[in-house]
C-alpha cells in the first residue's frame, strides 16, 4: 500500500510543475497611424450607385480618406470587384462564379442597361494613381463558396495580383488586405507593400492570436463584438497590431469609435466627418 | 488594469470569488456522478477508482467503467489546487482501449479518446475550453487490483468563452498541445 501512496503523492507533486497552456503574446510596440475613415463598398450608404463599383469608388475616395472594396478573381487571374462569388445575368440569374469564368465572359455579363456592373480592381488603381495618390484602399479577399476550385493556388494567385497591382501602380503603403484565408496571407509574408489583416469574427484575443499564427499586422473586426475603447486600442498597438473596425454608422457610434484612435474605421455615413468635428 | 466589463467579473468570481452558489452548483452534478460511480463500484468490481496528473497538469480523480477486459469509460474531474494564482478545473470523459497482449514484460499498450471541458481563471483572462485528446498509453499491472498508467498524446482546443479583463496582457489558450497524463487504477471491490 505503501508504494501507491508514494506514487499517488508523486502525481501531486507533479501538479506543482508543469507548462503554461495560455499564450501570452510578447509586448511589440506599434505606434499606429492617424485613424484612417474608408467608404465601405465604395460608395457606403448611397443607393444611387452600385456597390463595389469603379463610380463607387470614385464617389467614395472624394468623400473619406479611401474605400473598402470586395474583391474576386476570375479564371485569367484578374481581381475584379464584387462581394457575390457569383456572376448573375440582368434579370439576377447566376451565370457561374468569378473563379470558373474568364475575362471575356464575365464582361459578358457586365453591362445591363448601359450601366457596366463588373469592374477590375485594376480600374481603381489607375484612378487612384492618377487621382487620389493620397487615398487608401482595403481590399476585403473574398473566399470561395459558389464553387470550390484549387483553393490553395487561388488564394496564392489573388495574393500575387494584389502585390503585382501594386507594384504597377506605385500604391506601396495606400493598400490593406482583409482575409481569413491562410493561404492568402502566408503569400504575403515578408513583404512591406500592403498591409494584411486577418479578418476576426469572434473577439479581439481570437482576433490578436490568429494574427499572431498568422503572422499579419493587423486584425479587422466587426464593430460591436466587443467594446472598443482607447486602452483596448493602445493593447493592440502594444502587441504590435493595427486594429481595423467596421462596420461603423451611427453617429454615437461614430465619436466614440473616433475617440478610441484605431487605425482604420469603415462606415456606410457620407457624413462621418461630421460627427468628428470636420477633423 | 481596467475591467471589460461587469459581466466578465460577474463569470470569473463563479469559482474561488464571491458567487459560492454558483460554484455549488456548477460542480454538483460532477460531484454527484463521481460519487454514484463510486457507489455503484463498491457493488461492481466492473469499476475502477483513477486518479492522476495530466490534462493540462491537472491533478485528477474520477470513475472509470471496464465494461469489457479491453474496453472502458472514464469520468474525471482535475484541479491545479490554484496553483499560481489561476484557478483551473476540468471534468473530462474518455473511452479507453488496453490491448490484451503485453508487449513486453507485463506492459500492456492502448490509446485513449476522449473530451475534456476545462476553465482557466486568473486575473488576467476567463476561459472556458473544449479540448480533445488522442492518446496512447502503457498500462503496467502492480496487483489485481492496482495498475499505474502513462499516456502521451496531443490535445486539440477549442475555446468556448475568452473574457479579457485589463487591457495590458493579450493571451490565448494554445489550439494544441502535447500532453503527459499518469495515473493510478484501483479496481474497486477486488480482494
Amino acid at each position: 500500500m505503501k508504494r501507491y501512496l508514494i506514487l499517488l503523492l508523486a502525481i501531486l507533486l507533479l501538479n506543482s510543475i508543469g507548462c503554461e497552456k495560455i499564450s501570452y503574446l510578447p509586448d511589440n510596440p506599434f505606434t499606429g497611424i492617424p485613424t484612417k475613415v474608408l467608404m465601405h463598398r465604395g460608395n457606403g450608404a448611397d443607393t444611387t450607385l452600385m456597390q463595389n463599383t469603379l463610380p463607387a469608388a470614385e464617389y467614395g475616395l472624394s468623400k473619406l480618406d479611401g474605400i473598402e472594396l470586395d474583391i474576386q478573381i476570375s479564371k485569367d487571374g484578374t481581381l475584379w470587384l464584387d462581394h457575390n462569388n457569383e456572376v448573375s445575368d440582368c434579370e439576377g440569374n447566376i451565370v457561374g462564379c468569378f473563379q470558373t469564368l474568364t475575362d471575356a465572359e464575365i464582361m459578358a455579363f457586365a453591362e445591363c442597361n448601359g450601366e457596366l456592373r463588373y469592374h477590375t480592381l485594376e480600374s481603381v488603381f489607375a484612378l487612384m494613381a492618377s487621382d487620389y495618390p493620397d487615398s487608401y484602399i482595403s481590399l476585403d479577399i473574398k473566399g470561395q463558396y459558389c464553387e470550390i476550385v484549387n483553393t490553395v493556388e487561388t488564394m496564392q494567385t489573388m495574393a500575387h495580383s494584389v502585390l503585382a497591382l501594386v507594384e504597377e501602380y506605385n500604391m506601396q503603403n495606400k493598400v490593406l488586405v482583409e482575409s481569413s484565408s491562410i493561404e492568402f496571407l502566408k503569400e504575403l509574408d515578408n513583404q512591406s507593400m500592403v498591409g494584411q489583416c486577418f479578418i476576426e469574427f469572434s473577439d479581439l484575443d481570437a482576433g490578436m492570436a490568429n494574427a499572431a499564427a498568422t503572422k499579419t499586422k493587423g486584425i479587422s473586426m466587426n464593430y460591436g463584438l466587443e467594446e472598443i475603447t482607447a486602452d483596448v486600442v493602445n493593447l493592440v498597438h502594444e502587441k504590435g497590431y493595427g486594429l481595423v473596425l467596421w462596420v461603423v454608422n451611427d453617429s454615437a457610434d461614430i465619436q466614440a469609435v473616433w475617440n478610441a484612435k484605431p487605425d482604420f474605421i469603415e462606415t456606410d455615413n457620407a457624413d462621418f466627418k461630421k460627427y468628428i468635428g470636420g477633423k | 488594469m481596467k475591467p471589460k466589463n461587469c459581466r466578465l467579473f460577474r463569470t470569473a468570481n463563479l469559482f474561488w470569488g464571491a458567487n459560492l452558489k454558483a460554484m455549488k452548483y456548477k460542480y454538483a452534478l460532477i460531484l454527484m456522478l463521481i460519487f454514484i460511480g463510486w457507489e455503484n463500484a463498491n457493488a461492481q468490481s466492473k469499476f475502477s477508482a483513477t486518479a492522476g496528473w495530466g490534462f493540462y497538469e491537472l491533478a485528477n480523480v474520477g470513475v472509470q467503467w471496464n465494461y469489457s477486459q479491453i474496453s472502458s469509460l472514464s469520468l474525471y474531474g482535475g484541479t491545479n489546487f490554484k496553483k499560481n494564482e489561476t484557478s483551473q478545473y476540468s471534468v473530462g470523459l474518455s473511452f479507453d482501449q488496453t490491448f490484451r497482449k503485453p508487449i513486453v514484460w507485463k506492459i500492456k499498450s492502448g490509446y485513449s479518446v476522449g473530451t475534456i471541458y476545462w476553465t482557466s481563471d486568473n486575473e488576467l483572462y476567463y476561459f472556458k475550453n473544449l479540448s480533445f485528446p488522442f492518446m496512447a498509453l502503457l498500462s503496467y499491472p502492480f496487483s489485481n487490483s492496482f495498475c499505474v498508467r502513462v499516456e502521451g498524446g496531443v490535445l486539440f482546443n477549442a475555446i468556448l468563452q475568452s473574457d479579457r479583463k485589463q487591457n495590458v496582457e493579450a493571451g490565448y489558450p494554445e489550439r494544441v498541445n502535447g500532453n503527459v497524463r499518469l495515473g493510478i487504477i484501483y479496481k474497486l471491490g477486488s480482494k
